[in-house]
């Protein structure tokens, strides 16, 4: 346990360049029925009539659900810890529309194709109330805690803070962002007889899986089987059983026949959550050396009517910078959107967006470095908790960074480097994510033919889990990487937690190596080749051990976090509003480093979502009907190949053993963090130009961008016309949306 | 997708022969966009005649000097054919900036230029349409309506047109090739596109029995010195915000002829012949190209999203006027 | 050609050449090549990320040529040789471009990966055959294969999206196929050593 285990090309790798990796909807069961799903096509209101004559009739189809016959679903407790679905709200349990794109009916047929048209079929009659999905015109209450935890606090009193040397408030705005997975979320569900189900379905969190649709079907856990071996990506938007999974579930046990349905990108729009919409107001007061007087963070997001998530944006605010006096508060408005969830770094990252973009206003008004003003700033302990940071090495990551990217010889002028006939700016910004641990189980076995089986339901969701996991006890156990088989994402393995929050490393990485260290204590060998030859000699199947880490119990002590820093350099054309970022380094300080290959391709990804985020990421609704007109991957855009520059990854620190034992605080979601910020501070360096509000289109890089004149726009007289003779907000039947 | 039945056309005669005899067939080539279209259920055909494995892949030059492309010719073939690339760069650049290297191996020169809008409210049965539905409404002129019409709208429609390739065909006086029940005919690319009116629901004048069967090129030796500029919310792989194809033929600073077509501003390509004229005889300067930019959008009527487009149109106009006048090196 | 023909709603009998095996079924005309693969054939390994060509998971190689097959009716692919990345490895030893992608970490979730696979393989046949791209500075000079630039290899797969974004990676694969010395897909670990 001494050495860095240094770069390990993936272990699911083979399986995955080979087309054998099988998702979800890839697993072949014989009798399979397909399921389609028909959504409301209404932003708000009540299903008035249903009609499913024609679909039942359609070729192929086999049955079809609506309110009016729902299939039979238990009320879980919901509660996180027995049972926890994303929306609280049942498929099918009333007529009511909530959101544009809300499940309204599922068309079981024996086929795909048939499903899917059949699902067209059905004719759907609306009573329609005008939704409510502006943000700027819902209304915001205080937000209810966050996973137990206050979203508000103040220490000092930062009203009272009149003798400040420069005060900047500013409001900082970001978009409806779409978790996207590249793979569609799914299910196949097959029950053997009515009490016993298994599922295939891309879940981040097996365990909780398994007991949540043993509690919507009200069955024991242990007669319902996930199993999860891979999954295309999920970013937060699969770690808990969506409508639609619920509904399969429920259908495949009224008809005792497996069915599988899968989600279109348009139906994913917004029935697999999002991020919500987010506007934030941060007030920076400091003195003329910089030194930070006061913080004042307000944040405003959304949630749907049928479920509460809160963007917990503030919990940065008491970890980046020291302030004598600090407040924050959040605020909620329920609007016709479909339920938000969590997204890479759901809080952090839009929070590091206003307060590092803020920071860096504050660093122009001081003249001063924004590299120092952050240095200068830093807190050693979290000011809410009131607890010490464990093995923070901030300091590092601005250093290290601002070394490697060359930062001192950055201009100290907006506007003051040309390169090409284009606009050069440098940007930099802090990164942050709190250490998670959770519960979790491993079993070792060690087998005569000289390998290792490692055993976990936690699984790998393209984090690198895999590899961790068999780098991990190769290391323990003193053997190659190549010995090692290691079996995840099955509830019948025995619980690996959830691969969510960062935390799949801090949780599972202690459990393997004590898994390991017992397995060798009970053979009585120092490693693994003695103990191979002791169990040959035994003539017995296995040496097994099973181990569970867990946090630390008693009176906490530190606060965990991780912390880093990104460098860019943008280059803007800004006749033509076009951006492009040429140069990308982070350096982040998270604890041990597992794999250097698989940690420097998670911060990589997390930048990478940043960069989505910071230029193009936005979903909309149309405002009078309430219907996503952003709903694929052709509307919804994500950075291509071409959008993205070398992203250069250095990680700084030391192991973090007051955390576990492997050192190790996860590295999942901090490479998003600060990322929109750096790339709109950049831009403030190449152009003088601050937006605030994301993505940065090019209608706010263009230069010079008049104010709208009378030759350009329509007379309003004409507009006005236009939206009386308007039929379209009238309608009220039709097509179902279903594709 | 609904069902419906499949059939081989054994050549142009028979495909088209076929098509009268069914008025809900389609015919079918590539199909990227087709087979698109089927699966939102824009286009509920009863059967699909295939006519991709007819021979009209032939890329010849033509007694003029100009280009006869067979409409089932691949955008990848078009872009990569020599004679292309060195005559008309600008038409290879604009195929090579639309969609991507796998529908372009697949995507025919015909279906090109058969391409419907990608307006989200037309693409999505949950919304009226007038084009869809004619006379249900058009939710995009109160809606979200960022990247619609400037040019030739009407309070029908403000859908645009999506293809690259057209753009640049518009500029380059292209024809197309067509074969129908009464025989072939010839259409002139400007007259082959529609601008909505109160028949949003038709996009062309090709009448529905009728096959492209080519598109022809005249010749035109200072499209060399063509470019095309496209500018979008992705740096690949994206629809255009505003796309140009210009080309400029100078004698000693002064424009002798040019030729100006505009994408992402209209129901159609928007070839701009007042630019155009405004131009020839000028000096080629900046504040030369800076008025006929004006000049090209001064009808333009924008919606609450889509303002920025007339300032961006107009500067990628100067932009690409600029960028041919000094060679056409991008 | 024989000609195919199908009456309404019926399945018609369609032989696909796929990875060098022919393959008789019998599937409505409105079946797409991925599904065919996927749901008839049982080669699930081109992957279905949005249906309508436009993220490049579905991609396989036909005749040769990469293609998205969710946008391909299978009934339209018969006489064709279909290459899906189940088809690429010989035996047990990978294609060069599925070492590469290993080696440099080209792939995490693993869902996109097959077609950014094969349409990697396409894109090497591409540049070797003289293909353009959109940003070729000079279109009658394409670049050769050992010159091929990071813009231009990027341009060149923009057709396949990843959202765990392991682009850096899949770039460099594929300057290691070309013969060029990409960065290392390892970070630089500057963090102390455990304790022994």
């Amino acid at each position: 346990m001494s050495k860095v285990m240094g770069a390990v090309n993936r272990k699911d790798g083979r399986a995955k360049v080979t087309g054998n990796a099988t998702y979800a909807a890839e697993h072949q069961i014989p009798g399979l029925l397909h399921g389609y799903l028909v959504t409301a096509s209404i932003g708000s209101g009540q299903i008035k009539s249903i009609d499913t004559s024609q679909a039942e009739k359609a070729k192929g189809v086999v049955a079809v659900f609506t309110h009016k016959n729902p299939p039979k679903i238990f009320k879980p407790s919901n509660n996180f810890i027995s049972s926890k679905i994303y929306e609280a709200r049942l498929p099918l349990s009333d007529a009511q529309v909530h959101y544009g794109g809300q499940i309204i009916g599922l068309v079981v047929a024996d086929t795909f194709e048939q499903a899917k048209h059949a699902a067209h079929l059905v004719k759907v009659e609306y009573e329609t109330q005008s939704p409510l999905t502006e943000f700027q015109k819902a209304t915001f209450k205080e937000a209810p805690p966050f996973m137990g935890e206050e979203l508000k606090f103040e220490k000092g009193n930062v009203a009272t803070v009149n003798n400040a040397a420069v005060k900047i408030e500013a409001t900082y705005t970001t978009t409806t962002e779409l978790n996207a997975p590249m793979e569609p979320h799914a299910i196949i569900a097959q029950w053997q007889g009515a009490d016993a189900l298994t599922i295939y379905e891309p879940t981040q969190w097996v365990m909780g899986s398994q007991r949540t649709y043993a509690e919507l079907f009200g069955l024991p856990a242990e007669r319902v089987r996930i199993i999860t071996p891979y999954l295309g990506g999920g970013f937060g938007s699969k770690a808990m059983p969506w409508p639609h999974g619920i509904l399969c579930a429920a259908v495949a046990r009224h008809l005792q026949r497996p069915v599988k349905v899968v989600l279109s990108r348009r139906q994913m729009t917004v029935n697999a959550g999002h991020r919500s919409e987010t506007e934030q107001t941060i007030g920076l007061a400091a003195a003329a050396d910089g030194k930070l007087m006061a913080i004042a963070h307000d944040v405003k997001s959304s949630t749907s009517p049928v479920d509460t998530f809160t963007e917990p944006c503030t919990r940065v605010t008491p970890v980046m910078y020291s302030a004598p006096n600090l407040r924050y508060a959040q605020e909620l408005a329920i609007m016709n959107v479909g339920t938000p969830t969590f997204m890479r770094a759901p809080g952090e990252n839009p929070g590091m967006w206003a307060l590092e973009s803020a920071m860096d206003e504050l660093a122009w008004s001081l003249k001063l470095d924004p590299v120092e003003l952050r240095l200068r700033n830093q807190t050693q302990e979290h000011q809410h908790q009131n607890l010490p940071f464990s093995a923070k090495h901030f300091t590092d990551c601005l250093k290290v960074g601002a070394e490697r990217f060359g930062w001192k010889d950055r201009s100290r002028q907006v506007r003051s480097l040309l390169r090409d006939g284009q606009l050069v700016g440098w940007g930099m910004a802090g990164a942050t994510f709190p250490a998670l641990q959770g519960v979790a189980t491993v079993k070792v076995r060690l087998l005569p033919d000289s390998t290792v089986h490692v055993l976990t339901a936690g699984n790998d969701m393209g984090t690198g889990a895999y590899t961790m996991v068999a780098g991990v006890a190769a290391e323990t156990l003193g053997v190659s990487v190549e010995k090692v088989r290691v079996e995840m994402g099955d509830s019948q393995l025995p619980d690996g937690g959830m691969a969510g929050g960062s935390m799949m490393t801090a949780s599972l990485a202690p459990a393997v190596i004590k898994a390991c260290q017992d397995v060798l204590k009970s053979a009585d060998c120092n490693d693994a080749t003695d103990a191979w030859a002791a169990l040959r000699q035994s003539g017995r199947a296995a040496f097994e051990a099973t181990a569970t880490s867990a946090p630390p119990e008693g009176e906490k002590k530190w606060a965990f976090q991780s912390w880093g820093a990104h460098f860019c350099e943008v280059t803007v054309d800004e006749e033509i509003g076009r951006l492009q970022i040429t140069r990308w380094l982070s350096v982040m300080d998270i604890g041990r480093v597992m794999n250097a290959k698989t940690a420097a391709s998670q911060v990589r990804g997390g930048v990478i979502m940043g960069i989505g985020q910071a230029l193009m990421e936005e979903c909309l609704l149309d405002p009078n009907i309430g219907y996503p007109v952003v709903y694929d991957l052709a509307t919804y855009h994500f950075p291509s190949h071409a959008d993205i520059p070398r992203i250069d990854v250095v990680f700084v620190g030391e192991p973090d053993l007051n955390f576990n034992l492997a050192g190790a605080r996860g590295v999942g979601e901090i490479g998003i963090t600060g990322v929109s910020a750096v790339i709109a501070n950049a831009v403030y360096h190449a152009t003088g130009k601050r937006i605030r509000s994301l993505p940065l289109t090019p209608e706010k890089l263009m230069a010079d961008f008049r104010a709208l004149t009378a030759d350009e726009t329509r007379d309003a007289q004409e507009m006005k016309e236009l939206i009386a003779s308007n039929k379209s907000h009238e309608r009220v039947a039709g097509h179902s949306q279903n594709v | 997708m609904n069902n419906f039945s499949y059939s081989r056309a054994t050549s142009v005669q028979n495909a088209v022969q076929r098509a009268s005899t069914d008025k809900n067939a389609m015919f079918i080539a590539g199909g990227t966009n087709l087979v698109d279209r089927l699966k939102v259920f824009l286009d509920e055909p009863s059967q699909l005649i295939d006519v991709s494995r007819l021979e009209m892949k032939q890329l010849e030059p033509l007694a003029s000097g100009g280009l006869r492309i067979g409409s089932l010719v691949t955008n990848t073939a078009l872009a990569d054919a020599p004679e292309v690339r060195r005559n008309y760069p600008m038409l290879a650049r604009a195929i090579l900036s639309g969609a991507s290297q796998q529908i372009r191996n697949v995507a025919t020169v015909g279906g090109n230029i058969l391409q419907r809008t990608r307006c989200p409210y037309y693409y999505d049965t949950a919304f009226p349409c007038n084009k869809r539905e004619p006379d249900s409404g058009c939710p995009a002129l109160t809606g979200i309506n960022r990247t619609h019409a400037l040019l030739g709208a009407s309070d029908q429609c403000v859908a645009v047109h999506p293809s690259d390739m057209c753009v640049a065909l518009a500029a380059l006086d292209a024809v197309v090739e067509v074969t129908g029940p009464k025989g072939k005919r010839q259409i002139p690319f400007g007259d082959f596109h529609r601008l909505p009116g109160n028949t949003p629901e038709r996009d062309t004048n090709l009448e529905p029995e009728e096959l492209i069967t080519a598109i022809l090129l005249p010749p035109l030796p200072f499209a060399k010195s063509g470019v095309y500029l496209k500018l979008r919310d992705r740096a690949s792989y994206a629809f255009a915000l505003i796309s140009v194809a210009a080309a400029v033929d100078l004698a000693e600073e002064q424009i002798k002829d040019v030729r100006l077509a505009i994408g992402g501003v209209a129901h159609k390509p928007w070839r701009s012949q007042e630019a155009e004229q405004f131009l020839i005889g000028k000096a080629a300067n900046a504040a030369t190209f800076e008025e006929a930019a004006k000049i090209a959008l001064q009808s333009a009527k924008p919606l609450a999203h889509n303002r920025f487009k007339v300032e961006l149109a107009k500067r990628a106009i100067k932009r690409s006027l600029m960028l041919s006048a000094a060679g056409g090196v991008v | 050609m024989e000609v195919t023909q199908s009456t309404v709603s019926g399945a018609v009998a369609v032989t696909l050449n796929v990875n060098g095996k022919k393959r008789s079924l019998a599937i409505e005309p409105r079946v797409t090549l991925l599904d065919t693969l996927r749901e008839h054939l049982g080669l699930t390994g081109s992957k279905k990320g949005c249906d309508h060509g436009q993220c490049g998971a579905c991609t396989v190689l036909v005749d040769g040529q990469r293609v998205y097959s969710c946008l391909a009716l299978a009934v339209m692919q018969e006489g064709k040789e279909i290459v899906t990345i189940e088809g690429l490895a010989k035996d047990d030893v990978l294609h060069p471009v599925q070492a590469a992608f290993i080696d440099n970490d080209g792939l995490q979730c693993g869902y996109c990966t097959p077609g950014q696979i094969c349409a990697t393989v396409a894109l090497l046949d591409e540049v070797k055959q003289g293909s353009s791209s959109a940003i070729t500075p000079n279109l009658e000079h394409p670049p050769q294969l050992a010159e091929l630039s990071e813009a231009e290899i990027k341009e060149r797969l923009s057709g396949n999206l990843c959202r765990c974004s392991a682009y850096n990676g899949i770039v460099a694969a594929v300057q290691q196929l070309v013969g060029q010395t990409p960065p290392s897909a390892a970070a630089d670990v500057m963090v102390k050593e455990m304790p022994a």
